[in-house]
């Protein structure tokens, strides 16, 4: 299971790398999503990966993470979750602007100079 | 003192942005009033927590009374009570003049205030997750008022700062993951202890990890490979919005010092070598830089790049001596910087939105806007009246390498330079205004800069006991134990044990 995951991982995080790299907005916020859903994975499986441990405490087992799985990392992912989905929710948003005030939607700012001066 | 009191910082800025966001049914100038009066009460509290941890030395709150694996610490000590000051003061500056300026949107002073929250738990965590939060906090609300300032520029520049800053925070998680693989907590103090009882395959990804970290706080303090995205956004802000972004290069390197110290100790010696020819590079690049500016934004942006170089240099160095000068440094830049950004708005406000240094034909600017860009002009170049040049000395006298001394001293004569030929540019070197323009150039705003001149000055007069804090500052941030001790003394009750 550990090998799938990380292999899920670095799929993905190739994958996310190479559409950042990529001159358009859309391609861009495409890469950063799958990057963040890499990274997710990544926090998510260093909690150490199990089958069948919940982390809610039950009755004559003892609290310790060899009975159970690491609540806290899952916690972290959650965070992690809810930020990037706000950050893209940004970063689509400012695309989209200046897709309409520049007419393009490229990000490299080639014209940066000539444009605005 | 309680020690809960560590959490106002945070919690003051966030009650206050809540509110101002949904107030809009107050008058502008209601709105205005209550952000300026929240940023002086926050400015009020930091000097009394820098009274307080002058005093008491490192203390450490934790949130919820949860146990320091699971729960947030906040720590206070000398160092952060000193950023949460220069923070206040830069809030109430921005408040201010986004009081004066009447530029700015419905919701720009409750962005302003969340950017405010951003930065304070930035200095105050003591969780490694937390201080990602924080990042993320200041963050969003800083691509906000970058944008928030409208124009083609802006845009432009916006989408280039918020896509560094996403890519930053994404490295920032995957350390935090390997981090918390390795250690099962991310507490800097616990971590501290952690690292030495590691087994080797598990240091080396600590050391991974910590190449992560370095390169994240890099980006945000603008250190030379990752420092292009500064001068185009923050040239790109209005004068507030920069004003205070003078601060945010100050997290990374604050979080530099405090990560590497706190968390690797010794370990961090080899990175800190490799940082100090960064810094200095960093420090050569925005003197350059600023001779090379078209206009008074971008070579303000410069300014910036410098004073984050040079205050990686002390840094770097890591003696006690070089880091408080390092303190004592940073403080003064941040402001004259920040005074810089709020006159190059003035001179647009003026000028009808250019601020070109070589604008033939532009009127001249009224004589108290000339003798404040003087003044501001000296001030970032440190020259002797200015506390920068005290505390550029005394870095001098403590770095023992030799290189520091011909760059440090060759970066601050081009900067000088610059500032006088961009003096000379604007002040003079123009021809006759058109008639029917009048030379105008304080419409309003011209208490925010007067009170960072006041400040400033304050500061020259009193280098001797502002050394003195700095000192201590630097003992405390160099002690790796003092937040584990802090935080071993802070009283953690008992929790009751799970209901079986």
């Amino acid at each position: 299971m550990e090998l799938l995951i990380s292999l899920c991982v670095g799929t993905l995080a190739a994958g996310g790398v190479y559409l950042l790299l990529r001159p358009r907005s859309f391609e861009v916020v495409l890469g950063l999503t799958l990057l963040s859903y890499a990274i997710n994975l990544l926090i998510f499986a260093m909690g150490r990966l199990s089958v069948d441990r919940a982390p809610i405490l039950r009755d004559g087992v003892a609290p310790t993470l060899a009975n159970y799985a690491d609540p806290l990392p899952q916690a972290l992912v959650l965070t992690a979750i809810v930020i990037s989905f706000a950050m893209t929710a940004v970063l689509i948003v400012l695309a989209m602007r200046a897709h309409a005030q520049l007419g393009s939607d490229r990000v490299d700012a080639g014209d940066d100079e000539a444009g605005d001066r | 003192m309680n020690s809960h009191l560590l959490a106002l910082p945070i919690a003051l800025p966030l009650l206050a942005g809540a509110l101002l966001l949904g107030s809009e049914r107050l008058h502008a100038s209601t709105r205005r009033r209550l952000s300026l009066l929240a940023s002086a009460c926050g400015l009020l509290l930091a000097l009394r927590l820098l009274d307080h941890a002058l005093e008491a030395g490192t203390v450490v709150s934790a949130m919820g009374n949860w146990p320091t694996r699971i729960g947030i610490v906040l720590v206070l000590d000398p160092l952060a009570a000193l950023m949460l000051c220069l923070t206040g003061v830069l809030g109430c500056v921005a408040a201010l003049h986004g009081v004066n300026a009447d530029h700015d949107g419905a919701r720009w002073h409750g962005l302003l205030q969340f950017q405010l929250m951003g930065l304070n738990g930035a200095f105050l965590t003591g969780d490694l997750f937390n201080l990602f939060v924080s990042f993320e906090v200041l963050l969003i609300s800083s691509y906000g008022l970058l944008l928030a300032s409208t124009g083609r520029s802006s845009i432009r520049a916006g989408v280039g700062y918020v896509l560094i800053n996403l890519a930053g925070s994404s490295v920032f998680l995957v350390a935090l993951a390997l981090v918390y693989g390795c250690a099962g907590t991310l507490n800097m103090a616990d971590l501290g202890a952690a690292l030495g009882q590691m087994s080797p395959k598990q240091q080396a990804l600590m050391q991974v990890a910590g190449a992560l970290l370095m390169l994240v706080f890099a980006i945000k303090a603008a250190l030379l490979p990752l420092c292009f995205w500064l001068p185009g956004g923050y040239a790109a802000a209005s004068g507030a919005v920069a004003a205070l972004f003078a601060v945010l290069t100050k997290v990374g390197l604050y979080a530099l010092l405090r990560v590497g110290s706190t968390v690797y100790g010794s370990a961090a010696d080899d990175a800190f070598a490799l940082l100090l020819p960064v810094g200095l590079a960093t420090l050569a690049l925005g003197a350059l830089g600023a001779l090379a500016a078209p206009d008074l934004g971008r070579f303000a942006a410069h300014t910036v790049i410098t004073s984050a170089g040079t205050g990686m240099v002390a840094f770097a160095i890591g003696s006690e001596a070089s880091v408080a000068a390092g303190i004592s440094y940073l403080l003064p830049s941040s402001l004259a910087s920040a005074l810089l950004f709020l006159l190059a708005d003035q001179l647009r406000n003026m000028r009808g939105g250019s601020d070109r240094l070589q604008a033939f034909g532009a009127p001249a600017p009224a004589a108290a806007l000339k003798v404040m860009l003087f003044v501001a002009l000296l001030a970032v170049s440190s020259v002797p009246p200015f506390p920068g040049f005290l505390a550029k000395a005394l870095l001098l006298n403590a770095s023992a390498a030799i290189v520091v001394w011909p760059i440090l001293l060759g970066a601050s004569l081009v900067l000088l330079l610059a500032s006088m030929r961009g003096f000379a540019m604007i002040a003079w070197k123009r021809s006759a205004p058109p008639p029917g323009v009048a030379p105008d150039g304080l419409r309003g705003g011209w208490l925010a800069p007067v009170l960072l001149i006041a400040i400033i000055a304050g500061m020259s007069v009193a280098m001797a006991p502002l050394y003195r804090i700095a000192e201590m500052a630097a003992q405390s941030a160099l002690d790796p134990s003092a937040i584990a001790n802090a935080q071993q003394r802070a009283t953690i009750l008992p929790r009751p044990p799970v209901a079986p």
